[in-house]
């Protein structure tokens, strides 16, 4: 599905030129739940940049079902992230001037999907994630677990064949965490490919291939020792 | 897609009501100053084109050079003391003969206030003479320029001018305090010791003043409705002299009066040359006022230019702050799928929503502005009125478009080059 070829990505500070990856190769394919670890400065959330199209790498090359996409335009990219791509972030990122069902129908609303059908998808996704009693309701107004489930929803508006994590749990408490892994393993278990950015160990194991990140070098790409899809308990 | 980012951008500025309420108001405020001064301006220039039809806008006036700087009250006190300046030379037949060789002119007419019942009146400084009140000697060319018409009785006749007969036409009002509902023709009215007989009176002339300005009219002395009209010639014979301090040409089209100019003064410069004559009509008050008025909008179009000027910037200050701040929505944006067209699109309708609601409340302001500088100009007693027309409105829409497309686009284009991989991982 997706294919990295010595990817590397510098940033010029104009003082100094920050190498953030320094060649990195990486497969995923349909249906992996892959995480990406590493300490902070490692280059995950590069990586994880470049992956959603966020980023473009200074170097190397990116392949979506072997057809080169980072010499792609704008509108290209963007036509990409919103149909195949679905991202979660640590903070949420939700819209704070609307509210949870307007939050969800956002990435719709760029995809030019019918006004009539924006509402039943995004109804349909937030009963999904268990948030059908708060629709109407803003941000401010929901704890943070609520939120992440939002940013879920959102995430899967558009049926995304990727969905990219980075640090989802980091900003919850640990049973709110566990809440939301397992709506993730959930989903990668219905065939959605994810892939995640953590530092925590636990939550490393729950993907079926891990990837060590370090001073943007990977370490190690290995499978999970269970190769099965993990059981939510695990976290 | 384009109206549920609309729908967003007002969600938006609700959400930022305080930004939101700074940046309108002060866009309203700004486009109604400016719209309310060009009000002002095109009233000023209808204004202008109105009283190119007032007579007084259409008279070439001829006098010598030593009346110039002086006013009515100094050429009336001159010629209450009998002492008419040396060297005016003309006679009714000279005047006549003006109208006969400049093509152009229409009328050519006298009209000099006369000294019937002389009072001496004594101020700090020195002693001076006091007309009669409002008599007035003319030519009948007087009557046809200012376009009198008679309610009864007759103009003078040329054996009037001739023999400088003791007759007059009365103005409506004076014959009305005189003579109420008796008809004056044939009866005589006196001044000290003189007698004149009424052989016309005029009909009631107050254009389209209004009913209070009317009675106001009615009680000056000096309102052609209170003027006492006799043969000019009568000064000239009673006083011993026959000179003409000064007289007047007329035409009927405005536009023919700079022609008309050029041929008086070509004509007198050739039958009087030397005499220093001064010919001045309202294409001399009309430079003046170019003059006068290029100043004038110099300084209004500065204060217009400085208001919308800061109006612009503070708001253009405010979206690039709102810019920066918010940053981290324009990467949210782009994650979802949003290009970078769509970030660019948004942001400038969340200015657009701003400054539609600015430009209306503008509009607004403008009415009541316009209504404002109305009641002073009025009270000001101006002949200018601002008055709201198609034309202001349209201005203050173009000029609300064109500002807020400059506090806009630069923010707008701002938020394009947010990278999102940078603010979204500043978590």
């Amino acid at each position: 599905m997706i294919k990295i070829k010595n990817v590397k990505k510098s940033y010029d500070l104009g003082v100094s030129v920050v190498n953030a990856l320094k060649g990195v190769d990486l497969n995923v394919e349909r249906g992996d739940f892959l995480t990406i670890m590493g300490a902070s400065g490692s280059g995950k959330s590069t990586l994880l940049h470049i992956l959603g199209l966020l980023d473009l790498p200074s170097e190397g090359e990116y392949l979506i079902d072997n057809i080169p996409v980072q010499n792609l335009p704008d509108k290209e990219l963007a036509r990409i992230r919103n149909k195949h791509f679905g991202f979660i972030f640590q903070s949420f990122n939700l819209f704070n001037e609307l509210n949870a069902l307007e939050n969800v129908m956002m990435p719709l609303i760029y995809g030019k999907t019918d006004k009539k059908d924006r509402k039943n998808i995004a109804v349909d996704l937030l009963k999904k994630v268990g948030l059908d009693h708060r629709i109407t309701h803003y941000p401010n107004m929901l704890s943070g677990g609520e939120q992440q489930r939002v940013a879920i929803a959102r995430a899967l508006a558009n049926n995304p064949d990727l969905i990219l994590a980075d640090e989802p749990t980091g900003n919850l408490p640990s049973e709110k965490g566990a809440e939301i892994m397992n709506l993730l393993i959930e989903l990668n278990k219905q065939g959605t490919t994810i892939i995640m950015v953590t530092h925590d160990d636990k939550l490393g194991r729950c993907g079926n291939k891990k990837v060590v990140m370090k001073d943007g070098v990977m370490l190690s790409h290995e499978l999970v020792e269970n190769p099965h899809i993990p059981e939510p308990t695990c976290c | 897609m384009l109206l549920d980012l609309i729908g967003i951008s007002f969600k938006r500025l609700k959400n930022r009501m305080v930004e939101s309420v700074v940046v309108i108001l002060s866009l309203a405020f700004g486009l109604a100053v400016v719209s309310t001064i060009i009000s002002v301006i095109f009233a000023f220039g209808d204004s202008l084109n109105d009283v190119q039809d007032n007579p007084w806008r259409r008279v070439i006036n001829v006098y010598p050079a030593e009346f110039e700087g002086a006013d009515y009250g100094e050429t009336i006190k001159k010629i209450g003391n009998k002492n008419l300046i040396e060297g005016v030379e003309f006679s009714l037949e000279d005047i006549e003969r003006v109208k006969e060789s400049c093509p152009s002119i229409d009328y050519a007419y006298i009209e000099d206030w006369m000294s019937l019942y002389d009072q001496e009146v004594e101020d700090e400084n020195e002693n001076w003479w006091e007309t009669s009140p409002a008599a007035f000697g003319v030519n009948n060319d007087w009557f046809l320029f200012n376009k009198k018409e008679l309610e009864g009785g007759t103009f003078f006749s040329t054996e009037d001018y001739i023999n400088g007969n003791n007759v007059v036409v009365l103005g409506n009002n004076i014959k009305n305090l005189l003579f109420a509902q008796e008809n004056p023709i044939g009866k005589d009215i006196l001044f000290g010791d003189k007698s004149f007989k009424v052989i016309g009176y005029l009909k009631a002339d107050y254009g389209d003043s209004k009913e209070s300005d009317i009675e106001e009219r009615k009680a000056n002395k000096w309102d052609d409705n209170n003027y006492v009209i006799l043969p000019y010639s009568y000064k000239t014979m009673k006083d011993g002299t026959t000179k003409i301090s000064y007289f007047s040409l007329g035409i009927d089209d405005y536009n023919n009066l700079e022609k008309a100019v050029e041929e008086v003064k070509y004509y007198l410069n050739s039958e009087f040359p030397g005499n220093g004559l001064m010919i001045k009509s309202s294409l001399d008050w009309n430079d003046d006022f170019d003059n006068t008025s290029k100043i004038i909008l110099r300084i209004v179009g500065f204060i217009a230019a400085t208001a919308l000027l800061i109006a612009t910037l503070t708001n253009l200050n405010l979206m690039l702050a709102r810019v920066t701040r918010e940053k981290k929505g324009f990467g949210i944006s782009q994650a979802l799928g949003a290009s970078k067209a769509i970030v660019f699109i948004n942001t400038l309708l969340d200015s657009v929503v701003v400054g539609f609601v600015g430009a209306f409340l503008g509009l607004l302001l403008m009415v009541l502005f316009t209504i404002g500088a109305d009641v002073i100009l009025g009270s000001a007693g101006s002949v200018v009125s601002a008055t709201l027309s198609v034309k202001t409105f349209v201005i203050n829409i173009i000029l609300s478009i064109f500002i807020t497309s400059l506090f806009s686009f630069f923010p707008a284009l701002k938020a394009t080059q947010v990278a999102p991989s940078q603010v979204l991982r500043e978590d």
